[in-house]
């Protein structure tokens, strides 16, 4: 009997093979040698089986292995690769430090890290920047600005100077869900898009993901931009900042419990207005007036024990801009900007399942306060305020499984609460008339997903996720039906609290694929379909503070988009370059503009959508990208070919027309030179075709004055957009406990005049025939040198 | 409001920018006839027919006089239904000087008007009514703080409670101009949203423009006040004006236009046109006036003006009789003075 059962036993073992192969589990925690902060997303190789798994968002990773001796490599873009040989017998934890390549000796180390992850990962239309890699890259008038190098990447495009919002793939501004730290930020730069609100001393991981986004994140139909908050160190004390002659800023972090609790408190601040001051005359009618924002972030990390973690993290911005008119009696201030508080609680259950929750708060503001004198006869003085924004809390609980080394599950819930304050004016001057408050909108949006990236093979890895959101407006709300032409209330419907306005329910399947070609490299393709059930409404053509955030609503349907893409992606000189080339086609429906000529004020008897129209959009494009990782010249070449076009019903009958950044061209160059430990300098150069815009096409005498004949919508393109930036990093001599360097840099390097707008001035009269039209180019920065001394202790 | 910050903002961009002229390059533009025609309730129709040109073409008053068409071959009709009316080339009181004008259909109260214009192998159509006119309840002037011999004139207007009224202001300083012009500030066309079935007050301000074409803002050593206010000892004719919905909408993209051509923050918008049929360019639209004359005496009160007081002053030419025959009818009847 024991033999048989010997013999049944050999036999299973043989022919079901590794199927009961004895494994074991080895995992543990990357993080930088440095600093201890985690390393998510690095990647952990065993040599043998050519077999990777990549750390989850805490750095941990877990693979499982039959009894043996095996070598294990892991990499981190930005970071040493480290190789470790094990001996497995028995589950075991293996913790890896990484030291990080640039500058973390004494000694400069030249060259950064080889990495193939962009091929061997199956996502892609991804941008990842490591905080390694982000303290690299060319500095922006002294700083890191991390929007500014976002938008250097194919596919991403600013909106040009003095525009807020950046584009991509042909999509809205309000189309990218940008999260700090998982909570929503509304508004991410500060002096209309000059300064990015997110201060490079705060932050660790970046990603922006341009298509094929993972079930986890929704809300949006365009990209995500994922931000993370730096955690303090955990052992010693240190700071870093940077003086220079637009702002100054200053990063602190160290143990509040050693090992156990850390902070990071950063803040920064412009002051072009103090620096003025004394260079306005005393008796100038505008003293007073100026302009300065500021950012204050703030994480404290608790390790309660080995399995559960605890964060806070929070972040408050404001630009504030002060008008004083002394003649008039006029005194305004108008500030805006974002807050945002996180907690999370990171929690480990056995060696397989990790989970988050998390409780979001955040906030945008717009408002506008001035004192006017309104009496001029007894100098009685009169207030009239003004604001607008959004608010949102949140709460949201994620599990990640890894069941094996084939499969990483990833799956969970979310929910917001989201209340639309639209434009809301005060006032006690009578001459404004009847104004009041407008109608808040009040939404819940719920959702809950999964995905699974599946390695099928060696060769293929496939992503399958599944979102399931659903958004609900809910009363008190008052619907204020208009006619046609937008001038009367014909019908009014009131939905009492809590009652649903509208309901919108929508399924969003996800896919990535991965084939590889080759070692150096591979083939992928992604699908995404998404919904969004926020808008951005903009008066203007460019993106402004002003802009206001409504919700999805009975007139309002949710935005569509839907992304195809294809890409091809290899490396080469052992992985010194890195080269992709993707395609990509993306439908979006349901887009929202103002109605022509709508001129909302405030909102009385009136709601802000009955002003808005509806259409659709499309854009496809081809974009090249070519990096180079090591070596003393660094840097990366992208550029991007697209079309991105619209069609509304009530705009030009129906035709499609450009949208306004479109960009048939669109290039970046940038290059990194190390010339010794002393010495650095980085050059960007960026070309991208002008935007559009609507001019007219002929003139015409009415009404005794001269009219413009306006052309179909954005027909017009302006000149090319391009611009040179280079700076120049001098690293002082270091001291035991201190370095610090000298940034150099000048931005619009040859003082280009590039197109913000046109317009046409009318000069003289006809009746000495001296009447003149001139078209006038209106150029927003011009050559910008400037100065900062960084440091770090 | 939102505009205001729109400008304090631009205000802000503009002092770190910098500017200069550029060319640009326009295509040559598709020939279009301008038609710009009323119906007055009291008058015949007046209606005048230019092209377009290119957008840098130059503009001296040979280039103005060439614009305007004054082809007799050009016909022009109106009828209101019953009647039919061919328009005469004939002088007129305002830029530029020449229109085709009716000589037997008078504008009348609830009647709809249809142009029909005819012009080398192209048919334009149009059609506009004359809604129930509207009155006003006062007029008065109050002087400027600092200087008072200047000053702002207001009315008020009572609406009669029925929906959908729109209302056009439009201003003749008697000796300086000798048509009606709407002020140049603020929006003088409004519909009675705010004020069905009751009062509202509007500020008048003066209008610039004159006689002639206003190419530019005529440069005065008052500076803007001139432009704003009138004077104590003026004669001032004011005319406020009933328009239906579809004229009222031409209007509202008339200034609209004039707002967000110049303005970066908005999608700049064409004036509309009710013209149909071959592509044209303009407006045919109607109006239901009610008229007020009146001096600004030297103590700032309003006091009335008699036609004969004004008119031998006015014009001595045979157009006289448009502006005559334009007050007879529609001049006040009521306890304003």
């Amino acid at each position: 009997m024991k033999t048989i059962k010997h013999i049944f036993v050999t036999f299973f073992l043989c022919f079901s093979g590794l199927l009961l192969a004895q494994n074991y589990h080895v995992h543990g925690t990357v993080r930088d040698a440095q600093t201890n902060e985690v390393l998510p997303y690095a990647t952990v190789v065993v040599k043998e089986t050519g077999k990777g798994v990549s750390t989850n968002q805490e750095g941990q990773y877990e693979i499982k292995l039959p009894q043996g001796v095996f070598t294990i490599s892991i990499t981190y873009m930005g970071y040493a690769e480290k190789t470790l040989n094990i001996t497995v017998s028995k589950n075991l934890t293996k913790n890896v430090f990484l030291d990080a390549m640039v500058y973390t000796t004494e000694e400069v180390v030249i060259g950064g890290v080889r990495t193939d992850k962009n091929v061997q990962q199956s996502r892609m239309s991804v941008v990842k920047i490591s905080p390694k890699a982000l303290r690299s890259i060319p500095a922006f008038m002294g700083e890191v600005d991390i929007l500014k190098t976002i938008q250097l990447m194919p596919g991403v495009q600013s909106g040009g100077e003095g525009s807020t919002g950046f584009y991509v793939r042909g999509g809205g501004p309000d189309q990218n869900l940008i999260q700090l730290d998982g909570a929503t930020i509304y508004n991410a730069s500060h002096l209309f898009g000059f300064f990015s609100v997110f201060n490079a001393d705060a932050i660790d991981n970046v990603e922006l993901y341009k298509g094929g986004m993972p079930a986890e994140y929704g809300g949006r139909i365009s990209s995500v931009l994922d931000i993370e908050m730096k955690e303090g160190d955990m052992q010693e004390f240190k700071g870093n900042g940077g003086i220079g002659t637009i702002s100054t800023r200053l990063a602190l972090e160290g143990p509040i419990i050693k090992d156990k609790m850390s902070f990071v408190l950063s803040g920064r601040r412009t002051y072009i207005d103090a620096l003025l001051m004394p260079f306005v005359k005393d008796d100038s009618p505008f003293k007073g007036s100026g302009y300065f924002f500021y950012d204050l972030n703030g994480k404290v990390t608790y390790r309660v024990d080995d399995k559960n973690k605890i964060f806070l993290s929070a972040y408050y911005g404001k630009d504030k801009f002060s008008f004083v008119q002394k003649d008039d009696g006029m005194n305004m201030e108008m500030p805006w900007g974002n807050g945002m508080a996180s907690l999370r609680w990171n929690h480990q259950y056995g060696d397989h399942l990790f989970s988050n929750l998390s409780l979001l708060f955040t906030d945008y503001e717009f408002s506008m306060n001035s004192e006017f004198i309104s009496n001029s006869d007894t100098g009685e003085k009169s207030y009239f305020s003004q604001f607008s924004g959004i608010r949102d809390y949140g709460a949201a609980l994620d599990y990640t499984w890894i069941p094996n080394e084939k499969h990483v599950l990833k799956y969970g819930a979310t929910y917001t609460l989201h209340r639309f304050t639209p434009n809301t004016l005060r006032t006690d001057y009578e001459g404004f008339g009847n104004i009041g408050e407008g109608e808040k909108q009040y939404a819940h949006e719920a959702a809950l997903f999964i995905g699974d990236d599946w390695r099928i093979n060696e060769r293929i890895t496939l992503y399958g996720g599944l979102r399931a959101s659903n958004f609900n407006q809910y009363g008190a709300f008052t619907r204020y039906v208009k006619d046609e032409n937008l001038l009367h209330n014909i019908d009014t419907i009131y939905y009492g609290k809590g009652e649903t306005v509208a309901n919108y329910f929508s399924l969003e399947p996800r896919m990535s694929l991965k084939i590889s070609t080759g070692k150096n490299s591979s083939l992928k393709a992604s699908f995404m379909r998404n919904k969004q059930f926020i808008h951005l409404a903009s008066l203007s053509a460019s993106t402004l503070p002003t802009d206001l955030w409504v919700s999805s609503s009975d007139r309002v349907k949710p935005q569509i988009g839907q992304q195809f893409a294809l890409g091809f992606f290899r490396n080469f000189m052992d992985n010194m370059f890195e080269s992709s080339v993707e395609v990509y086609y993306k439908d979006m429906w349901n887009m929202l503009e103002y109605a022509d000529g709508a001129l909302p004020g405030d909102a009385i008897n009136d709601n802000v959508d009955n002003f808005f129209v509806f259409g659709d959009g499309r854009s496809f494009g081809a974009e090249f990208f070519l990096r180079k990782n090591v070596g003393q010249l660094t840097g990366w070449l992208g550029y991007t070919l697209s079309k991105s076009d619209r069609r509304f019903d009530k705009i030009d009958d129906g035709t499609r027309f450009n949208a306004k950044y479109d960009r048939t061209h669109d290039l970046s160059f940038t290059a990194t030179y190390q010339f010794n430990k002393k010495w650095d300098a980085s050059l960007v150069y960026v070309y991208s075709s002008g935007n559009t815009t609507t001019l007219p096409v002929s003139m015409y005498v009415l009404n005794g004055q001269i009219q413009s004949e306006y052309g179909p919508r954005n027909w017009y393109r302006l000149d090319a957009y391009h611009r040179m930036d280079a700076s120049v990093t001098y690293h002082l001599e270091p001291k035991k406990h201190f370095k610090s360097s000298i940034n150099f840099s000048i931005y619009n390097l040859y003082n280009r005049k590039n197109p913000y707008f046109i317009y046409f001035d009318t000069e003289g009269n006809t009746e000495d025939n001296t009447f003149n039209i001139e078209a006038k180019q209106v150029s927003l920065f011009p050559i910008l040198p400037s100065l900062t001394w960084n440091f770090s202790f | 409001m939102r505009n205001y910050i729109h400008i304090i903002l631009s205000v802000f961009i503009l002092m770190t920018s910098c500017e200069e002229v550029i060319e640009v390059d326009l295509p040559n533009p598709e020939g279009k006839l301008v038609i710009e025609g009323e119906m007055n309730s009291g008058l015949p129709a007046i209606v005048n027919l230019s092209y377009n040109m290119a957008y840098f073409d130059p503009i001296d008053s040979a280039a103005l006089a060439d614009m305007f068409i004054t082809d007799s071959s050009a016909l022009l009709t109106v009828t209101d239904g019953e009647n039919i009316d061919t328009l005469q080339l004939t002088n007129i009181t305002k830029f530029p000087y020449v229109a085709y004008v009716g000589t037997s259909v008078v504008g009348e109260v609830g009647k709809t008007y249809t142009l029909i214009v005819e012009y080398k192998g192209k048919r334009y159509q149009a059609q506009t009514s004359i809604p129930e006119p509207a009155s006003i309840s006062n007029i008065w002037f109050e002087e400027e703080m600092q200087n008072d011999s200047i000053g702002m004139l207001s009315l008020s207007i009572h609406d009669d409670g029925r929906e959908n009224n729109y209302y056009a202001l439009s201003i003749m300083v008697i000796g300086e101009q000798w048509w009606y012009y709407h002020p140049i500030f603020g929006v003088p066309v409004f519909d009675d949203i705010r004020f069905n079935g009751d009062s509202t007050v509007a500020y008048i301000p003066r209008s610039y423009a004159g006689n002639d074409f206003a190419s530019n803002y005529p440069e005065t050593d008052e500076g803007w006040d001139s432009l704003y206010y009138y004077r104590i000892g003026e004669n001032v004719s004011l005319r406020l004006s009933t328009i239906d919905q579809e004229f009222y909408l031409w209007w509202n993209s008339f200034f609209r236009s004039g707002f967000t051509g110049s303005n970066p923050y908005s999608n700049p918008s064409s004036i509309l046109t009710n013209i149909e049929g071959d592509p044209a360019l303009g407006v045919w639209g109607g109006y239901a006036n009610t008229i007020a004359n009146f001096h600004i005496s030297d103590s700032g009160t309003i006091e009335e003006l008699r036609l004969e007081d004004f008119i031998p002053e006015l014009l001595s030419d045979s157009t006289q009789h448009l502006i005559r025959d334009f007050q007879n009818e529609n001049i006040i009847q009521t306890d304003v003075f």
